[in-house]
């Protein structure tokens, strides 16, 4: 048994310098190309779709928009909800990410390098947040020598680590359930292989994705909502 | 598991650069399975108080059933967030059991002498 992440191809491009496509890179470019078509078909039906919904896929989407719009207005108000556009994005990302083991596909989510980038980017659009909308008064800059001037590392370092907690949380479960997976697989025989590793995976992959998708964006949520003055 | 470990030995053994030392290698990997199985053991106090946790908002939802649903949402979230430990635990000894640093870390001292 090997959970190790494999290199598929390499692009080189001088003889010592190459790029390795991994399972990673496949599975991301997968669920790339779903969402991307996914939002193509979207756009175009999108001319048809009534006032009133009429057809089952415009229920669908709109469920799932309404159900996103209400979480995104309860934790970040109506005068941040514009940030609900990219966390949508993230949380479909994310979401396909983690169910796409059902598919056979090794999650990119079960790398460090995918999650790492993503709770960095929540770590940068914290600062962003704090010096477009709370530099009135320099609050964003006094913030961070609170309650004295020399907590100013330990600040800086506190603003650092959401990126590593955020991002361990997510790769640590998906890589958990993927091992466990993979040896409960093994741990069958041939024949069984169809019926009783499926209740596990249906916890394990569907569940847990879902769960740890929105997780993530909901936590993200909360931290920059920290960076914001709190009367609004 | 003891499969992949036994694998893991021998071809670590096969390219050993230094042979003779394959009584430490065995040791080191030994080791490394007995610190896993401690570091896995940190998942158990996260379990406690998620439980405590899922308890008390049954008892909050028993007060005020209208607010439910945001006692289940703030529920997930303190869940989540006291997972985290024992997530950390779990990361530690899946490193430690399928990318074990040590083995190399020590053949390569033992070249260099």
């Amino acid at each position: 048994m090997n959970f190790d992440i494999q290199a598929r191809w390499r692009l080189y491009i001088t003889d010592n310098i190459w790029i390795n496509i991994t399972d990673t890179t496949i599975s991301t470019w997968i669920v790339g190309a779903v969402l991307i078509l996914l939002a193509v078909v979207v756009r175009v039906k999108l001319k048809k779709f009534k006032p009133v919904p009429e057809t089952r896929f415009q229920n669908i989407i709109e469920a799932l928009v309404e159900f996103f719009d209400n979480h995104v207005t309860t934790i970040m108000t109506k005068k941040y909800a514009h940030f609900g556009a990219w966390f949508f994005g993230l949380f479909l990302f994310l979401l396909l990410a983690n169910i796409s083991g059902i598919f056979g596909l090794r999650p990119p989510t079960a790398d460090f390098a995918t999650t790492f980038p993503l709770a960095f980017t929540t770590v940068i659009l914290m600062q962003v947040i704090g010096i477009r909308y709370n530099m009135k008064k320099g609050e964003y800059v006094k913030e961070f020598f609170r309650p004295v001037f020399i907590f100013f590392p330990l600040n800086v370092a506190s603003d650092i680590s959401r990126s590593i907690s955020l991002s361990l949380r997510l790769f640590g479960n998906m890589l958990g359930g993927l091992v466990l997976m993979g040896l409960i697989y093994g741990l069958f025989p041939r024949l069984v292989q169809i019926g009783v590793p499926g209740a596990l995976s249906l916890y394990f992959d569907l569940f847990v994705g879902a769960l740890h998708a929105f997780i993530f964006v909901t936590l993200s949520m909360y931290f920059l909502m920290m960076k914001v003055p709190e009367t609004d | 598991m003891l499969n992949y470990v036994y694998q893991n030995l021998s071809t670590v053994l096969s390219v050993a650069p230094v042979m003779g030392h394959e009584g430490a290698v065995a040791s080191i990997i030994t080791a490394s399975i007995f610190g896993a199985v401690i570091a896995v053991l940190a998942g158990m106090a996260p379990s406690l108080m998620q439980g405590y946790t899922a308890a008390r908002a049954v008892e909050a939802v028993g007060r005020q059933p209208e607010a439910a649903g945001q006692i289940r949402s703030t529920m997930i979230i303190g869940g989540v967030l006291a997972e985290t430990g024992g997530v950390y635990g779990l990361t530690i000894s899946l490193l430690l059991v399928f990318v074990n640093p040590f083995v190399d870390m020590y053949l390569d001292a033992m070249a260099a002498l």
